[in-house]
């Protein structure tokens, strides 16, 4: 910082010189004008001793008369001249002294300025000292944060690994209810159903497999299924309960058509078939196949 | 921290809930059925136990096995092909029958009493191993074979929900040329598989459309025996004969109204040919049609409500139209083909049957009338008089075999076809018979 307050005054310094080899100059030529402005200012005061000879003779008025008109007008141009310089050296003063102000308003100016600019510096360096301050404080308390954020973040890990175990235990909880409660189900619908461990999630390629065996076992019942007459509107639905090994566990009629004919055939069909193609994955096939609904539409013709 | 690990816990169980509700138990795996075997339905008769020690004047199984393979609906299993010959339930070995993909079984025997035959039959579902249906009957001699069609009747709504069809009968016209000339030509009526038929009007001049009553006691048919064309009707059982109309012209087409009050029939006698209705009761004549071409081969709906039949009035070619009998505006019903002609309504009055040419040929057709699609029941090519069973699930019709007149009856799903035996020259003009009481 000091150095840089060095620099401004150096090169104020430097400026000085210049503007002294102006104001010499510049006196000089003022010097100049006032002598040339003397010299012949004098030189009309400077009287020329009347020839007494010219005087001693003797003029009539009217000969007189254009003399001194034109010494009257020799006298007003004089004068006139006069006038004009006086006034040219009065308007120079002016000037002068109008430079003059301006120069010392400039001069004025110019420390007012580097005043300022000091002002300006010291302030800056000020600002600077504090912003240095500043960073050194943000950064202190940066650090202080990111050691913070750290600090909770290995809390907020240790909350969540905390919390993930006992949502785990929750879910497994809540999952060994559901299970409970599907096994209850299970068992009113088959007795011999063993406890159901359905996974929700497949993935697409065990759920394209899923639909390989629905594809099959539907292609299975329609070429069993004899479509009574008159049935097309009506529905049967159906529910069934398989075993592992594809055979038919149970099956029972969940919604009559009211058509006799139409329900035993349904079931006929169903039970005819003597091995349901299934999963061999037994994720899959507690999920699915274990018990599934089946409803039969007769189409048209 | 406490609000972090309380949010925590808020997510993770609704996290866990949104999982288990997209997955709740009503998810259940549902497999849509909509289409069924093509192929008919497979059915055991075995042969029925003769515990009766002579030989029966009719094998009652093979008439059963008959009817059901005819139907079109039943396919049944050659009695070469099977394992073992129960008559009893409790002889049935289930796994036999599954091995041989039969669905149904029907057994039963046949015991001699005193002078009457007592034959007992189940029906047995093969794949729900149970009994379906069973009854033990009796018949005299000649009362066996309409026992046989009975059980068939009796085995075929047990399965299908339908009432059957086989112990109807139809009616149809014979003709056969005695000598140059001379012709004969007979009413008869015969049991639905052609079987027991029996004259009921004989004539060396030509007769036409039969027309059963709804009570299925009378036929009305015209004859020309009195040298021009009559419409007669006669009562069955009795034989006894009476000329209902004999105008000058036509008198042709006659047709029942439902409650058999009225006959339907085509009259010129105005010098037109035009639709009448005639009041049996009272003998009272109401024309019904008003038009310059010719308007003929009436059928009532089953609800007595509307007529449908043949006119060309729609430009020379004849085609079906549908009149109400309430404003009697006729309106177009067929608008395919150049030729449609001789409409029958079906028994629940939702189709219309008739004679449709394709190609140059005629064939049997089939329009529901709410949609107006219609599709064709049979191939050969010169098939008419279609005459649906009361059951609705075959058509009895007219066609040529070997250049001989015959009858054919096909299956309305189906397409099963079968040929009725003619022992009197060309068949022609049936009419299946309604259910007889």
């Amino acid at each position: 910082m000091n150095d840089r307050k060095d620099k401004l005054e150096a090169s104020d310094l430097e400026v000085k010189p210049a503007k002294s080899w102006v104001k010499s100059f510049a006196l000089h030529i003022v010097l100049f004008v006032l002598l040339v402005a003397t010299w012949r200012f004098s030189e009309p005061v400077k009287e020329i001793p009347q020839p007494r000879s010219i005087a001693a003779h003797v003029a009539s008025a009217q000969e007189l008369e254009p003399l001194r008109e034109r010494k009257r007008q020799e006298e007003a141009a004089k004068q006139a001249r006069v006038q004009k310089q006086k006034e040219r050296e009065q308007a120079l003063k002016q000037k002068r002294a109008r430079e003059a102000e301006k120069r010392k308003q400039a001069e004025a100016k110019k420390q007012q300025l580097a005043k300022e600019k000091a002002l300006i510096a010291k302030r800056k360096a000020e600002q600077a000292r504090k912003e240095e301050v500043a960073k050194r404080a943000a950064d202190q308390r940066r650090k202080e944060a990111e050691e913070e954020q750290r600090r909770a973040k290995a809390l907020a890990e240790q909350q969540a690994l905390e919390q993930k175990e006992k949502a785990a235990r929750e879910k497994e909880a809540l999952a060994e209810q559901q299970r409970r409660r599907e096994d209850a189900l299970a068992q009113r619908f088959a007795a011999s159903q063993e406890s159901s461990n359905r996974n929700p999630t497949f993935s697409e390629a065990e759920l394209s497999e899923k639909d390989k065996y629905v594809l099959e076992i539907r292609s299975r019942i329609e070429n069993r299924w004899h479509i009574p007459p008159n049935t097309r509107g009506l529905t049967v639905g159906l529910r069934l309960s398989l075993l592992p090994t594809g055979e038919l566990n149970k099956v029972e009629l969940t919604q009559s058509s009211g058509n006799k004919a139409l329900d035993q055939s349904a079931l006929t069909a169903v039970k005819s078939v003597s091995r349901f193609p299934v999963p061999r994955d037994s994720k899959l096939f507690e999920a699915y196949f274990r018990q599934f609904s089946m409803n039969f539409s007769p189409s048209d013709l | 921290m406490h609000s972090i690990r309380t949010r925590f816990s808020i997510v993770a169980l609704v996290t866990f809930w949104v999982l288990l509700l997209s997955r709740p138990l009503s998810a259940e795996l549902l497999i849509e059925i909509t289409e069924g075997a093509e192929t008919a339905l497979p059915i055991s008769v075995v042969p029925f136990a003769n515990k009766t020690n002579t030989a029966l004047p009719e094998d009652v199984s093979k008439v059963i096995s008959n009817d059901l393979q005819r139907s079109g609906e039943f396919d049944v299993l050659p009695h070469s092909r099977m394992l073992s010959l129960p008559s009893r339930s409790e002889q049935v070995y289930y796994r036999d029958w599954r091995l041989l993909g039969q669905n149904y079984l029907l057994i039963g025997e046949v015991e001699l009493v005193g002078d009457a035959f007592k034959v007992s039959y189940e029906l047995i579902d093969i794949y729900q191993q149970k009994r379906i249906v069973g009854e033990v009957l009796s018949a005299g001699r000649s009362g066996l074979r309409k026992l046989a069609h009975h059980i068939s009747d009796r085995v075929y709504q047990s399965i299908t929900g339908v009432e059957g069809a086989f112990s109807t009968k139809i009616a149809y016209i014979t003709s056969k040329q005695l000598m140059q000339d001379k012709f004969e030509y007979r009413l008869q009526v015969a049991d639905a598989d052609g079987q027991n038929a029996f004259t009921l009007f004989k004539s060396q001049s030509p007769m036409l459309s039969p027309a059963w009553s709804n009570d299925a006691e009378h036929l009305a048919y015209v004859s020309f025996h009195s040298g021009r064309p009559a419409i007669y009707i006669q009562h069955i059982r009795s034989g006894k004969q009476r000329k209902v109309t004999g105008f000058k012209g036509l008198n042709s087409a006659p047709m029942w109204s439902p409650d058999d009050s009225h006959l339907v029939m085509t009259l010129s006698k105005d010098g037109n040919a035009e639709l009448y209705s005639l009041e049996l009761a009272t003998n009272k004549l109401q024309r019904l049609t008003n038009h310059y071409s010719i308007d003929t081969e009436a059928s009532w709906s089953p609800d007595g409500k509307t007529l449908v039949f043949t006119s060309n009035r729609g430009g020379g070619r004849p085609q079906i139209y549908e009149m109400s009998l309430s404003d009697r505006v006729a309106k177009r019903m067929t608008f395919e083909g150049r030729y449609n002609a001789r409409p029958r309504f079906s028994r629940d009055g939702k189709s219309i049957f008739y004679v449709h040419q394709v190609n140059g040929q005629f064939h049997i057709a089939q329009m529901n009338i709410a949609t107006r699609e219609n599709r064709v029941l049979t191939s050969t090519p010169l098939d008419e008089s279609p005459s649906l069973a009361p059951n609705g699930r075959m058509i009895i019709y007219a066609t040529k075999l070997r250049g001989k007149g015959v009858l054919a009856v096909v299956s309305v799903d189906s397409g099963a076809k079968y040929f009725l035996p003619s022992d009197f020259g060309e068949v022609k003009e049936p009419a299946w018979s309604p259910f007889l009481n």
